[in-house]
């Protein structure tokens, strides 16, 4: 069955015809003729003069046949040697083809990724990790910043910034070296001074054979704010609820333990005719409620000291150190001098909280016999330092307890836009530094 | 001795009723009056003979402290004893400051309500035990000896160890290493020992250790 798939022909031609196969196939043939067609004369003519000149014949009849021959054998290979040419000359133009296809996709591709830079609404740039030089910004960058796109190629990273930041920026910039980060806040500067903040990621880029960095900025100022005005309001009112709590302690039940004290007092005369073991149960009577009456003015003034409201800040924090004072042997010197702050109420409040756990986490862990505390301001900076002179201690090895007091006292700071920084040696005592600006703390004329 | 014409100033009626039952069996006192605020208080003063007011700090609308200086004023021959649930410094200052002449705690015994009385009445102050206290110290802390500024034992322990660094020419991240603070402490350490001595600069910081003969 296969065999119709062969033609005669091409059974007995080999496929390609090359010189050689020529060649050999003129070779074979020229042998048989010449042996055959000799052996046929002699047999049939022994004559010798009809021989030569049959020789003669056969020899021109031979010539013909083999030219006959090679010119089919010759042409067929031309035939096959074009099929060839053609061939190739096809695949070269397909290659070509594809390739100025190709080169136009990528054209494509690098217009389309280079519209995602330029018109991508989150500011990005390219910057050389070397000279810290911008080497290209988008559309969002420059409208967000205020610089031109030729301003902004004369500058560095660093002439966004405020001049403070410059020290941790460079730190920063050989730490990430070659690798990419996400989310890191920065503070940054725009044309007209206003001060952002942004949340930076970045990472190495391959642009134009250099080895950049390529970032993307958001500006997080807004949603900061949201959540600094979160946290407040939930401070605020957590302060609310705990004033409440202190007034109805203070209006409520204090109210009726006094009374209920005086109208014990009122039969304290007539008592005294009563057994002496009578008088003592009595006597241990009364005793417990002024107990009672003590414990709820103390849980209402911790609960809201109402001299933060009454007196302010300074005299308020004085009555706290007093109070501790006469609770402990501990020695405490107490300093201050706001020059008369007009202070918001939240910040007094914020701060008292931040001094009151500062000295109760040194009278509960510290060990020490001495605490100092002052309040001062500077210039344009509410500083409160906190001392002892008692264990210190490690704050990354804290203990849940206490690094919740901590972070409570981070987040009260924070609202302030203040900072508070724990310094600790153990053995060497610990030193708390809380620092507020001035300007956001004081009350705005109404 | 006629008895004492007596009114009860306080927003809660069962402290009212528990000062009356206090003072009922005891001789010389008549409760004549009774107010709710200081409003009342002020107008009751008008009518009746009234002598002694136990007043109450904490009063809604009119609180007892403006209601003293009115009362005061007006009528100066009333005298008043300040009642409170809390002893505080600041409202004990500011009703005698008001007028007052004396002060008591919510839950004070009868006895010393009934000397508090007496006391007053005969022209004298009296301040509960607790009350004494907290006053005195504040006559101590604010009237009685003002330090000067630049006095060397104001300086905290971590002050003088800053100051010593300061006088040995030690710049901030030096003292920082050394003490191993934070040079923000330092810093912070450095403007208050300058506030504390009164000195404008590490020069003036200098004299003030060598007046003081803080350091060898």
């Amino acid at each position: 069955m296969q065999l119709r798939h062969f033609s005669v022909r091409e059974a007995m031609m080999p496929k390609k015809l090359t010189a050689f196969s020529i060649t050999f196939i003129y070779l074979v043939v020229a042998t048989l003729w010449i042996a055959l067609t000799d052996f046929a004369l002699g047999y049939f003519i022994s004559d010798p003069g009809p021989l030569t000149i049959f020789q003669t014949y056969k020899g021109i009849a031979y010539i013909i046949v083999t030219s006959v021959g090679l010119y089919w054998l010759i042409k067929k290979h031309d035939k096959q040697l074009n099929i060839k040419e053609e061939k190739i000359k096809k695949n070269i133009d397909i290659q070509q083809r594809e390739r100025k296809y190709a080169e136009q996709r990528l054209q494509e591709s690098e217009k389309k990724y280079r519209l995602l830079f330029e018109q991508n609404p989150q500011p990005m740039w390219i910057y050389n990790p070397e000279t810290l030089a911008f080497v290209e910004v988008n559309q969002a960058a420059i409208s967000h910043y205020g610089y031109t796109e030729e301003e902004f190629k004369n500058m560095t990273i660093k002439d966004i910034r405020p001049e403070s930041d410059i020290p941790a920026l460079q730190k920063t910039l050989t730490e990430v070296m070659g690798e990419h980060r996400y989310g890191q806040e920065w503070t940054h500067q725009k044309k007209d001074g206003t001060v952002i903040s942004v949340s930076i990621s970045s990472g190495p880029i391959e642009f134009e054979g250099n080895q950049f960095r390529l970032v993307v900025a958001k500006d997080i100022t807004e949603q900061k704010k949201a959540e600094k005005q979160l946290l407040n309001s939930l401070i605020e009112g957590e302060e609310r609820e705990r004033k409440r709590i202190a007034k109805e302690l203070h209006d409520g039940l204090g109210q009726y333990l006094s009374a209920s004290n005086m109208n014990f007092e009122a039969i304290r005369e007539d008592i005294a005719d009563l057994p002496e073991k009578r008088v003592k149960q009595f006597q241990n009577g009364i005793n417990l409620l002024q107990a009672a009456i003590g414990e709820t003015r103390n849980i209402a003034h911790n609960l809201m000291p109402s001299a933060i409201e009454d007196y302010g800040l300074e005299l308020a924090v004085r009555a706290l150190v007093d109070h501790l004072r006469k609770s402990s042997d501990i020695t405490y010197s107490y300093s201050s001098k706001l020059e008369g702050l007009a202070l918001k109420q939240q910040t007094q409040i914020n701060l008292y909280r931040v001094i009151q756990e500062a000295l109760s986490n040194a009278v509960k862990h510290s060990q020490c016999q001495k605490i100092s505390l002052q309040l001062y301001k500077h210039d344009n900076i509410i500083t409160c330092m906190i001392e002892d002179d008692g264990v210190g201690y490690n704050i990354n090895s804290s203990t849940e307890n206490r690094g919740m007091g901590i972070r409570s006292m981070k987040t009260r700071i924070d609202t302030l836009s203040g900072d508070i920084e724990f310094n600790s040696v153990p053995g060497k005592g610990m030193s708390i530094l809380l620092e507020l600006p001035v300007s956001s703390n004081i009350k705005t004329q109404e | 001795m006629a008895t004492i014409q007596i009114m009860i100033a306080d927003d809660h009626k069962i402290i009212r009723d528990g000062i009356k039952s206090m003072l009922e069996n005891k001789h010389g006192f008549d409760i004549v009056a009774e107010a709710t605020d200081g409003e009342e208080a002020i107008a009751q003063c008008a009518d009746t003979g009234i002598d002694l007011i136990i007043m109450d700090v904490n009063m809604p609308g009119k609180n007892g402290i403006e209601a003293t200086q009115h009362i005061k004023r007006k009528y100066p021959e009333i005298k008043i004893l300040a009642l409170t649930m809390m002893k505080e410094d600041e409202h004990i200052r500011q009703m005698i400051q008001a007028g007052a002449s004396g002060y008591i705690l919510k839950n004070s015994g009868s006895d010393e309500l009934v000397e508090a009385i007496e006391k007053v009445m005969d022209d004298k102050h009296y301040f509960s035990s607790d009350a004494t206290y907290s006053v005195m110290m504040d006559l101590v802390e604010t009237g009685g000896k003002k330090k000067k500024s630049g006095d060397p034992t104001d300086l905290t322990d971590r002050e003088l160890e800053v100051l010593e660094l300061i006088t040995h020419e030690y710049t901030n991240q030096e003292i920082a290493e050394e003490l191993t603070i934070s040079v923000r402490t330092v810093d912070a350490h450095r403007r208050n020992i300058l506030q504390k001595t009164g000195a404008r600069n590490a020069a003036g910081l200098v004299r003030f250790a060598l007046e003081n003969n803080l350091f060898d």
